[in-house]
């Protein structure tokens, strides 16, 4: 057969073998980038495929009370997950799961959505799902691939306890809220304190979650778990609260169809021995997300349940702010307690009447008088020697207008009219002397709220203790096994002598302990009850009741505020609250 | 014309190039090896049934195969080029008449106790038939018109194939067409217009590049000063088919579009092809430069790997071996690549030295698609790896090939045959 001789010049074999050379150096070079380069990288992402990792939630930190009793402890909730990268369309899984879960897919994909962080991590498609249900899953894991049941520590409140605005709840973190949280290292689904001490607390609450790691193929199936990577939860610092569980119980009862709040307080160093503030939800609710409609009921509640009526809400003060400027006068020696006043029911300045609250008047009173009856008239007559600079000076003791540093989230400030706020409110003469009597008896521009009014009682029981009010006395330090004491500044009223305390203070002990105060009937045999009532002014309705005040019994040295929302006046509702209150927790601890 | 009394030659036996058939063997060996490795957990009935064990009876086969190719005197391949042509043909059409795997692609052909492939089998006659032509004397290298029945053999082929639809087979053919027309002689000029539509179908999909190719491609045609109406037809033929180009694109299967576009970025479908890629990517990267060892790796072991006994088994070979075997095995592949080149150059034949470059192509190609698929600079095509992939078909092919190789280095003393 003819063929020709070889066509092949040494030329073009030379470019073929370049070609040659040229094609396996572009290999080589990705090589080397893949597997030399960028080792570590692709080292770690084949770790992550091949274990799927399972977070196991650390327990929150529990909260004793100051015996020692638990308030809030976790339980477990039961959650149905899925891993996105098993399930991805599978339409059969997803309506076994509506059949099993009681849930319509579009909703069950609703919460995947919302908690979906990738495709390799377990996502949250319902919560605290109920015995049925987990047996159910159980029963036909075979036929669920990718679909897990996971249990996850929820919150449990002390029983007979409800306390919402103490406690605070917790909630999922969720998609739409992950970046304000996302430096702390949380990520979607996890849970983290959202009000009250869970919030405030959080960081020592918290805990840190651990991780099982269970080797998985593509397919999602199991082939065990890699016990030595195993990281255990650890779990959240307890605290130990200053709240007396039986106390703190009592105090929510007497609250049974009033809104308002009362606090008890211990004028020695600050410790809240009971919080209450109505009306409240009960943290339960919210631990692993709270119903729809729940929610809604919630937020559409005309009493506001989430708003914490002891620290967020700003009231007038009413008449149990009058030891303010009794105070100012006194120790600026304005007057002495000895001066009297006339009072026929009401003031007239210029061409306005101001009343005082008995109609047919106090008569001649003194200062104790007029505090033991409340009088209003005298009040009108005092602040105007004091003045506005004075009453401010004296308030600002008190650190009216400030928080209180208690630890709590979302404090309100209250406000503490002076000259500039007068000045901006109302123009530079837009304000004069009838404001002033105002806010002698507590009305007009003054706000207070019901906290700074128990720290400021607390302050003239200890004759001018400023304390720090607060609701944790130590927490536990599991990682260096120890309890440590929290510390809460306290300053002490220099501005003020023991006599002038000792005038305002023999003034509420008459308001008590006279046959003729405004709140003898919460004279209790052996406590040295001294007090003031209030009313704060209402412009939506019914006057809220207030009343202020404190044991002078060494042995139960506890100061009190209490409010009752539109409850008329202090001595009718707020009085018998505070009473009630009083004798119980004698009972229990004298 | 003249045939030997019998078309086979067993004194070819003498002459058979061991250092192919021992570099062969070893890449096969370790190519069973990461069969084995990549199907350890597969769920089989009994281990004879396992691919390793299928792939080892392929390899003896293959083997006989070879021998069997390899004895056939080069003047029979000859002779009967143009006639397995006309089979291979019908062979490559005949699947399209036989639907119904449930799949609606067309390369098999089932013969009941087994399939064929037979677009793999057309690789080596469409080797030989190439040979055949360009080493006849008539064949002018400086003549385009002797270009065109080439042209026309290797276009219908690829044009079935393509059809079937296959896409990496048909870049495979016309790889072997590039390979063999260069060494065959033929003018740059004339590799440069047949080969200017395919430059021009890629730069046709962006207008500044289509633009800068148009421009370069007239310089080049006036350089080489033809009658005017030839220039004229190259250009404005190669404008049209770079215009019809978008059309035609359009008419691509979407899985075919997908697997071209991924090539671009590897993350544009995480679930298909491109999550193929990013699994061969992470187990050829996790494996470093020492690998992870044998029956070690990761990737294989829990199955992230797709295909990993077919056409990912180079992740497998990356992931367990690491960089420095991958080194190694590349050397092997170069070595033998060098070395048929330099047969290619040294044999006195035409034919012998056509059928060496076509099978070499043959193979480079498919080490080139294969292992640049598997660490993401081609697409994927799916393009088993010589001696490596699991495949019976393919296995022989690959030994097919090596016999053309082995072929056409041989027969070189006719003095002592004459």
């Amino acid at each position: 057969m003819a063929s020709t001789e070889n066509r092949l010049s040494l030329g073009r074999l030379y470019t073929l073998i370049i070609l040659f050379i040229v094609l396996f150096i572009i290999l080589s070079v990705r090589l080397y980038n893949l597997q030399i380069t960028n080792y570590p990288d692709f080292a770690t992402e084949a770790v992550n495929n091949m274990y799927r990792r399972v977070e196991i939630p650390a327990p929150r930190g529990i909260m004793f009370d100051r015996y020692s009793e638990p308030l809030v402890y976790n339980t477990s909730h039961f959650d149905v997950v899925i891993y996105p990268y098993v399930i991805r369309g599978d339409s059969a899984v997803w309506n076994r799961l509506s059949l099993i879960l009681e849930k319509s897919v579009p909703e069950l994909k609703k919460n995947y959505d919302r908690n979906y962080i990738n495709r390799y991590t377990a996502t949250r498609i319902e919560s605290n799902i109920d015995f049925k249900m987990l047996s159910h899953i159980q029963e036909f894991r075979s036929v669920l691939p990718g679909v897990d049941v996971v249990s996850r520590p929820a919150r449990k409140i002390r029983q007979g306890i409800i306390s919402g605005h103490l406690f605070g709840y917790t909630g999922e973190i969720n998609r739409d809220n992950i970046n304000r949280y996302s430096q702390q290292n949380y990520k979607p689904g996890d849970i983290i304190g959202v009000k009250g001490l869970e919030k405030q607390y959080e960081q020592a609450l918290r805990g840190k979650a651990g991780l099982r790691y269970i080797k998985v193929n593509a397919l999602g199936q199991d082939f065990g778990e890699d016990f030595s990577k195993t990281s255990q939860p650890i779990a959240g610092n307890d605290l130990y609260l200053t709240i007396d569980a039986e106390l703190q119980e009592y105090c929510e009862s007497l609250y049974d169809g009033l809104s308002g709040g009362l606090i008890m307080m211990d004028y020695t160093n600050g410790e809240i021995l009971a919080f209450v503030s109505k009306p409240d939800i009960n943290p339960e609710h919210f631990s692993g997300g709270i119903s729809h409609e729940l929610w809604s009921s919630v937020l559409q509640d005309t009493l506001k349940p989430l708003f914490n009526r002891l620290v967020q809400a700003q009231y007038p003060p009413g008449s149990t702010y009058k030891m303010v400027s009794a105070l100012a006068a006194i120790e600026e020696n304005i007057i002495t307690p000895d001066l009297t006043f006339h009072c026929s029911g009401s003031y007239r300045l210029g061409n306005r009447t101001f009343m005082c609250w008995k109609k047919e008047g106090h008569g001649k009173t003194d200062l104790y008088g007029a505090i033991k009856g409340s009088c209003n008239v005298y009040f009108y007559n005092l602040i105007q020697r004091v003045g506005l600079n004075n009453w401010v000076n004296y308030s600002a003791f008190f650190e009216f207008g400030r928080p209180s540093g208690i630890d709590l989230p979302e404090e309100a400030s209250g406000i503490l009219p002076d000259e500039k706020y007068m000045d901006s409110r109302y123009g530079r003469n837009g304000w004069g002397k009838g404001n002033l009597l105002n806010l002698a008896i507590g009305q007009g521009e003054v706000l207070t709220t019901p906290l700074q009014l128990v720290r400021y009682t607390a302050a003239i029981a200890s004759q001018g203790k400023l304390l720090t009010p607060h609701l944790v006395r130590s927490i536990y330090d599991r990682n260096q096994d120890k309890l440590i004491y929290l510390s809460f500044p306290e300053k002490k009223i220099e501005q003020v002598s023991p006599k002038s305390w000792q005038i305002i203070i023999e003034g509420m002990k008459r308001v008590v302990q006279s046959s003729d105060g405004t709140a003898r009937s919460v004279n209790i045999a052996g406590l040295d009850i001294h007090g003031k009532t209030g009313t704060a002014q209402n412009p939506h309705g019914e006057d809220h009741a207030w009343f202020i005040g404190f044991s002078g019994n060494p042995r139960f040295p506890y100061s009190f505020v209490v409010l009752v929302e539109n409850g008329g006046s202090g001595s009718g509702k707020a009085a018998p609250v505070a009473k009630k209150m009083l004798q119980f927790y004698m009972e229990k601890n004298l | 014309m003249s045939s030997g009394d019998s078309p086979f030659s067993f004194e070819k036996l003498r002459e058979i190039d061991f250092v192919t058939l021992f570099l062969i063997f070893i890449l096969t060996i370790i190519g069973l090896m990461s069969i084995y490795s990549a199907s350890y957990n597969y769920a089989v009935s009994s281990f004879i049934h396992s691919p390793f064990v299928k792939q080892l009876i392929w390899g003896f086969i293959s083997l006989f195969f070879l021998l069997l190719l390899f004895v056939i005197k080069k003047t029979f391949l000859q002779e009967l080029a143009y006639y397995l042509y006309f089979i291979g043909i019908i062979l490559i059409i005949v699947p399209f008449f036989q639907s119904g795997h449930g799949t609606n692609t067309n390369r098999w052909i089932d013969l009941g106790f087994f399939q064929i492939q037979s677009s793999e089998y057309m690789k080596i006659i469409l080797i030989i038939t190439l040979a055949k032509y360009f080493s006849e004397t008539r064949y002018q290298t400086d003549q385009f018109r002797y270009l065109i029945i080439p042209l026309i053999l290797t276009l219908l082929t690829t044009g079935i194939v393509f059809m079937q639809p296959d896409l990496g087979t048909s870049i495979v053919y016309l790889a072997i067409f590039a390979g063999m027309l260069f060494a065959s002689g033929a003018k740059l000029y004339h590799i440069f217009v047949i080969s200017a539509p395919v430059i021009t179908i890629i730069a046709a999909f962006h207008l500044t590049s289509f633009f800068i190719w148009g421009l370069l491609m007239g310089v080049i045609i006036l350089l080489n000063h033809r009658n005017i109406f030839t220039m004229v037809a190259t250009f404005m033929g190669n404008i049209i088919v770079g215009l019809i180009t978008p059309l035609v694109w359009n008419g691509l299967k979407p899985y075919q579009q997908q697997r071209i576009l991924t090539m671009f970025n590897a993350n544009l479908d995480p679930q298909g092809a491109g999550y193929q890629v990013l699994q061969s990517q992470i187990a050829i990267g996790s494996g470093g430069f020492r690998g992870k060892g044998f029956l070690n790796g990761t990737q294989t072991h829990l199955r992230f790997l797709p295909e990993q006994h077919t056409d990912f088994i180079f992740s497998v070979v990356a992931e367990e071996l690491g960089f420095v075997s991958v080194m190694l095995i590349f050397l092997v592949f170069l070595m033998l690549l060098i070395h048929w080149a330099r047969q290619a150059y040294r044999v006195r034949d035409t034919f012998g030295s056509l059928l060496i470059v076509g099978a070499s192509f043959a193979i480079l190609i498919h080490i080139f698609i294969n292992i640049g698929m598997t660490i993401g600079i081609m697409p994927v095509t799916g393009k088993p790896l010589p001696f490596f992939s699991y495949g019976g078909s393919f296995l022989m092919t690959c030994y097919g090939l090596i016999a053309l190789i082995l072929s056409g280095a041989s027969e070189q003393i006719p003095a002592k045959y004459s």
